[in-house]
């Protein structure tokens, strides 16, 4: 009724000037209603030709991007930058404050600076390279349990329509796609043995009711699985948009300024299709958002594979948040009763779930 | 300046966003533009498919194009004949609308479609209390469902909600868009907000403070175009409240490279990009500000503060000259770091799988 009112008297007001607004205004008539030209001599500026700047700021400026490859790439430039960027900032003219010190630019160069870094990089040791990282404070340490706690608290405070989600599922799934999601799953460096498959499977297949007792084989409670998850984490994500707007906990658009993108075609991606009620990949790092410190590490991480061109720092970092991603679910998911297996067999699901992800994401292919 | 001339170059800008028109089917109480069905006038086709074209040539780190309003569905077969020539164009895109255009479900299907065809990268869909007042959460979810079902990425961002309404969960509730959330292409988030006039109402809660120390990616990354055809240095709320982010009419005599150039004097642009508003007045007052940033919920809130409070500007004219050595320092490394980063991030075509999705804030 309002909005009729409005659009009637804005018929006859057509070209008026603007109606809304008529409380006082805060800052000021905008000028998309009040259009007016302003001098750019009655701008407010900060005249840079103007400023007391030292010369040899100006010389230092020019050799910012030098100072990269120098840094990335000569290695008497590169130590003498890790052992003393103060020094090193300084003797380029250009200014070495702590606020400087701090900023990613120069926390990341001086990571990559590091010749324990340099050499695990080299040989590809993630693990190293991520411990080394956290050594330096470049990384925080991660408690999963963290991510965990917080997930579990969303699946307590909205178990019933989770649970009325779960009970609609149809997991379906053909034959062929049955066949091709073993071939995923066996072709990793963990093959599940029958009977750890079939242990997980008749819990699950218990839990979802008679739906996929037409098909009780291996494969084809695997996929239940995978399905299951599926559908949890695609209410959950819901879940978690609301409960992350309106807590405050995370501000996702302030968190994900940063392209964190696992580069490179994967044809696999969508081998299964979403008709078969799976999609691409319900663990991608979304949930990774609700644990700050695991999100600026991921942040890092992205950015520390760009600057030193090595992908498979990118990958390695992907595959651990979906890990902890997956671990963090699923164990909440057995906590509040939603995945109804014993703490013996959870690590298997957790093993599965976790590789099926990675080659749903083309994350094994590194 | 020459070393700031050929980073600039290199660098900026990433985003072009076109407000094609500052009226709305809406006329949201709030509203930054004051939008409403009564603001007449609008960019015609040419002016818009000259800009994108133009922006393209001028601009070689140009990635995404960027069409808000006002209601850029009100341009009709101009957006998407703009679409078309961004696309074509090698760049990505975006719409940011308030689904009006939802209201029925075949016409948003009919509407998701020819964007799709049109080879829109997202869009975004802006909701919340005020907005719900014009455009019902119905058309929305419509809206989104044709969207995602289309294969188009779709992020809806709410308003922070007023005490008495709960836009958000009943957004994030609906049957449709529940459906939507399926496809995986959908995206819900809150979204900061502020006030415009003495009667708004107050919300929830403000977004983490945090953010509102962050430096303003926006100054230098994007380049707007207004409705008026003038070239604007940011795509903020406040932007036509302060005349100095408006970098000037773009006509024969001032093309989009020279007004954009034109900032690459300004020390505050740079302070702004690297420090942010709030820390600014920060930095400058001490704890002189705290009064002056008591309730600021929005970095956009802070910048029309710093730039329209008297007594800010007296210290910015006063001290600015103390700071210029470590901005431009860290305005330098960090501008080097982003053009590297940027030349990673994905293009139409590329099928990537994204871990967490690239968001440019319009």
């Amino acid at each position: 009724m309002k909005r009729r009112k409005f659009l009637k008297g804005g018929v006859a007001a057509l070209g008026a000037p603007l109606a809304v607004g008529t409380a006082g205004r805060l800052y000021g008539t905008p000028a998309s209603v009040q259009p007016r030209d302003i001098s750019d001599l009655d701008k407010f500026k900060l005249p840079l030709s103007k400023a007391k700047v030292p010369s040899e700021l100006w010389d230092g400026l020019s050799k910012v991007a030098k100072l990269w490859e120098n840094v990335l790439t000569n290695p008497s430039e590169s130590t003498a930058f890790h052992k003393d960027p103060t020094g090193y900032l300084g003797s380029i003219g250009l200014d070495a404050s702590d606020r400087t010190l701090a900023t990613e630019t120069v926390v990341l160069l001086r990571a990559i600076a590091d010749p324990a870094v340099k050499t695990a990089l080299a040989k590809s040791d993630y693990v190293s390279v991520f411990s080394q990282l956290i050594d330096a404070g470049v990384f925080t340490s991660t408690d999963p349990s963290a991510l965990q706690s917080h997930v579990e608290q969303i699946f307590r405070e909205n178990i019933e329509e989770i649970q009325m989600s779960i009970a609609a599922i149809q997991p379906y799934v053909e034959q062929t796609k049955q066949r091709a999601l073993l071939a995923s799953i066996d072709s990793g460096d963990t093959v599940l043995s029958d009977d750890d498959i079939v242990s997980l499977s008749q819990v699950l297949v218990e839990h979802i009711g008679a739906g996929p007792q037409p098909m009780c084989t291996a494969v084809a409670l695997c996929v239940v699985a995978v399905g299951i998850a599926a559908t949890v984490v695609a209410y959950v994500s819901v879940v978690i948009a609301a409960t992350v707007g309106i807590l405050a906990a995370v501000f996702i658009s302030a968190a994900v300024k940063t392209a964190i993108v696992v580069g490179g075609t994967n044809p696999e991606s969508n081998r299964f299709g979403t008709d078969a009620g799976l999609v691409s990949s319900s663990f991608t790092g979304e949930f990774v958002k609700l644990d700050p410190a695991a999100m600026r590490n991921a942040e890092r991480a992205v950015r520390l594979a760009v600057l030193t061109d090595d992908a498979g720092l990118q990958v390695y970092s992907a595959k651990q948040a979906v890990q902890l991603e997956v671990h963090a679910v699923l164990t909440a998911m057995r906590n509040v009763n939603l995945l109804p297996v014993s703490q013996d067999v959870l690590p298997n699901i957790i093993d599965v779930v976790t590789r099926y992800s990675w080659k749903c994401l083309g994350l094994d292919r590194v | 300046m020459d070393t700031l001339d050929a980073l600039m170059e290199r660098s900026f800008p990433h985003t072009l966003t076109i407000l094609t028109t500052y009226q709305c089917t809406a006329a949201c109480r709030q509203c930054c533009f004051e939008s409403s069905p009564n603001v007449v006038g609008r960019l015609s086709r040419g002016q818009i498919l000259e800009r994108i074209h133009e922006a393209k040539d001028s601009f070689p780190g140009l990635r995404l194009v960027v069409f808000s309003g006002g209601e850029a569905f009100l341009l009709k077969e101009d957006l998407y004949v703009a679409v078309e020539l961004a696309t074509s164009l090698g760049l990505m895109t975006r719409i940011v609308t308030n689904g009006s255009w939802g209201k029925s479900a075949d016409h948003a299907f009919a509407t998701a479609n020819r964007l799709k065809l049109s080879g829109l990268t997202e869009i975004n869909i802006s909701t919340g209390a005020d907005h719900q007042e014009w455009v019902p959460i119905t058309s929305v979810a419509n809206a989104a469902f044709a969207l995602t079902k289309s294969g188009i990425s779709t992020l809806i961002t709410v308003e922070t909600d007023p005490a008495e309404a709960n836009c958000l969960r009943d957004i994030v509730n609906h049957p449709v868009i529940r459906d939507a959330l399926q496809t995986r292409l959908l995206k819900i988030q809150s979204n900061s907000w502020m006030p415009f006039n003495e009667d708004a109402q107050q919300r929830k809660m403000p977004n983490a403070h945090d953010s509102l120390e962050d430096g303003c990616s926006q100054i230098f990354e994007t380049v707007v175009v207004t409705p008026h055809s003038n070239l604007s240095a940011c795509c903020g709320l406040t932007l036509e409240h302060i005349p100095e982010m408006r970098l000037g009419h773009i006509d024969e005599a001032s093309t989009m490279r020279d007004l954009y150039r034109s900032q690459i004097d300004d020390f505050l642009k740079y302070w702004i990009h690297v420090d942010g508003p709030y820390m600014i007045i920060k930095r400058l007052l001490g704890d002189d500000a705290n009064g002056l940033l008591k309730g600021v919920v929005h970095i956009c809130q802070a910048c029309v503060i710093l730039h329209q409070n008297q007594h800010v500007r007296e210290a910015l004219v006063e001290r600015y000259s103390e700071f210029v050595t470590e901005i431009m320092t860290r305005f330098s490394l960090e501008a080097v770091r982003k053009q590297k980063e940027l030349e990673h991030v994905p293009l139409p075509g590329k099928t990537v799988t994204a871990l967490v999705s690239m968001e440019v804030e319009a």
